[in-house]
């Protein structure tokens, strides 16, 4: 009896192993292409959408500025900023006093959404990280009343004290026996000023054209209403603060209150003309950058909103296609050719509109490098092999001429090619508002 | 006496089947990479709308090859340059153009052409847009 054996020949299992061996390596080498490749798309699919998301949160806030407030921008040495000013609504309801004098029969009520303030944007590029940051808004909710001493206490955030300058008396907070606190209304950005005049009790101020006032703190709200409901948040409003018809300067005029605790990093200005006083923008509260005169500016709190931005280049456009340079800036802040500030156009008389923006234009590089990868080949020729390349690009483009920058990054855009990694020069041109 | 079966497959037949599994992993492949190839015209769609957007507000964005912007201008009845890695152009007829009373300005209808993958005459057309607009006097980039 024989016994069966079932078995491969030598030759078969060899031919079987060569055709098993090719065809795993060509399985292997075409899911490694198609592994790179459908990364690389997606690497390029986020950048761009990075970008889109970039270009829509600026449009949302460029548009929105209004040609009669400030701009300031700088965009030299690190951090580049553009400052500006925008309108918000505050929907948090308001509660304020309906009545002369608090007792059982007049009350407290609450009212939302209250009317719009302008408020401060920035946007901020530094160390590959571009932020946004924006003020607060406002949280008044004090009548401007003709003097009384009626009083009432309401919770307030106000933080700047005010002076009515629609009429020679002085009137808004008061306690009870105690001479009101001034108010005072408020237009945004004309200049810094020189001398810092303190707001006397009587509302009277010595402060001259563009000359600073110092400004006040809330403590304790106390104040009284005026009969015709008057208040001070009123932007807009023309009928419930009639003393605006007829001055659409309202537009960009914002009313605050204050008390008795002087803030030493805040202060007014007052107009130029010596009607108003205005908010200077360089001293508003919280914040803690200054300008070449050691002015703060604000706003300081930033939010970041992207990393990965290693090149940056900002450029303001004005009515005639040019670039707003230092020779034609209006200069309030004073400070050369450090920065670049416009103020905004006279609602008056439209003077200053040909000195306005028109466009903000930028070019900014997005990249999907990982921050493990090294700069080997030394690109910034630092002889530090050892730091990351995102770092080094960002070095290497630091304070250069346009054109050199340009070639830079098209370098690091190659070396980022060999490397696996995408990367996308993105140029954005945002119109603003008018 | 039995017998014992022997079975096995014949050379052929592994031939055979590995070949059908190439053919279906060609396949498979096949599906993903069209798929791939979708996504990346919708981004291009996307982006090259975005982009025609610019030029038609801007025309200083338009630049080189290596993006040093060319100077160009809204006045340029034909504007052309590279802006995030499309080949655009920016044009008007000035026969069409309306001139505004009191200085306001030109009044003209303004197209815009975004080509992918190469220049005017190489690339393919990836969007036109047209807007009307006004250019100001003191333009003068």
């Amino acid at each position: 009896m024989r016994k069966h054996v079932i078995a491969f020949t030598l030759i078969e299992i060899l031919v079987a192993s060569a055709l098993f061996v090719s065809l795993m390596g060509l399985t292997a080498v075409a899911f490694h292409r198609i592994s790179n490749g459908s990364e690389k798309a997606l690497q390029v699919l986020e950048l761009h959408a990075k970008a889109d998301t970039i270009l829509r949160y600026m449009e949302s806030d460029l548009r929105n500025m209004p040609q009669t407030t400030a701009v300031h921008f700088q965009n030299t040495t690190e951090p580049y900023t553009l400052t500006f000013m925008k309108p918000v609504a505050d929907t948090n309801p308001t509660y304020y006093h309906k009545g002369t004098t608090e007792n059982s029969t007049n009350y407290f009520t609450i009212e939302s959404p209250r009317l719009s303030d302008l408020v401060w944007v920035r946007w901020q590029w530094e160390g590959g990280s571009f932020s946004r940051g924006q003020s607060r808004i406002n949280k008044s909710t004090q009548g401007i009343g003709a003097g009384s001493n009626d009083s009432y206490n309401v919770l307030t955030r106000g933080k700047m004290r005010t002076l009515d300058v629609e009429s020679p008396t002085p009137s808004g907070m008061q306690n009870n026996a105690i001479s009101p606190t001034p108010q005072q209304h408020y237009d945004f950005f004309e200049g810094t000023g020189s001398t810092i005049n303190t707001i006397a009790a009587d509302g009277s101020c010595t402060a001259g054209p563009t000359q600073k006032l110092a400004v006040y703190e809330i403590v304790n709200g106390s104040a009284f209403t005026d009969t015709n409901w008057k208040r001070p948040c009123d932007l807009v409003d023309t009928s419930i603060a009639p003393w605006r018809q007829g001055d659409y300067t309202h537009l960009y005029t914002t009313i605050e209150l204050g008390n008795t605790n002087k803030l030493d990093e805040a202060y007014a200005v007052r107009n130029i003309d010596g009607k108003f006083v205005n908010k200077d923008r360089l001293n508003l509260l919280g914040c803690d950058e200054e300008d070449g005169n050691g002015n703060k500016i604000y706003p300081s709190q930033m939010r970041h909103l992207f990393s990965g931005v290693e090149y940056m280049n900002f450029e303001l456009i004005g009515r005639n296609g040019r670039v707003i340079t230092t020779t034609n800036e209006t200069d309030r802040l004073n400070d050369g050719s450090t920065s670049i500030d416009v103020s905004g156009i006279n609602p008056d008389n439209g003077f200053g509109y040909d000195k306005r923006p028109t466009h903000v234009r930028v070019s900014y590089l997005l990249h999907a490098v990982d921050r493990k990868i090294r700069d080997d080949e030394d690109l910034d020729n630092d002889l530090d092999a050892d730091e990351a390349l995102v770092d080094a690009i960002r070095e290497i483009v630091a304070n250069e001429g346009l054109a050199t920058r340009l070639e830079r990054i098209h370098s690091f855009k190659r070396h980022a090619i060999r490397q696996g990694f995408a990367s996308v020069l993105i140029t954005q041109s945002v119109q603003l508002g008018y | 006496m039995r017998h014992r079966n022997r079975s096995a497959f014949t050379l052929l037949e592994v031939a055979l089947s590995i070949g059908i599994l190439v053919v279906g992993l060609t396949a498979v492949v096949s599906v993903y990479m069209v798929a791939l190839g979708w996504s990346e015209e919708i981004r291009v769609d996307l982006t090259a709308l975005q982009t025609g957007r610019i030029v038609l507000a801007d025309a200083g964005v338009l630049a080189d090859k290596n993006d040093v912007p060319l100077g160009l201008t809204n006045k340029d009845s034909t504007a052309k340059g590279w802006v995030n890695d499309y080949f655009v152009v920016r044009s008007f007829n000035p026969a069409e153009t309306t001139t505004l009373p009191n200085g306001a300005g030109d009044y003209t209808e303004v197209r815009v052409q975004v080509y992918y993958g190469g220049n005017d005459s190489d690339g393919k057309l990836a969007h036109q847009l047209f807007c009307h607009q006004v250019i100001l006097p003191e333009y003068n980039p």
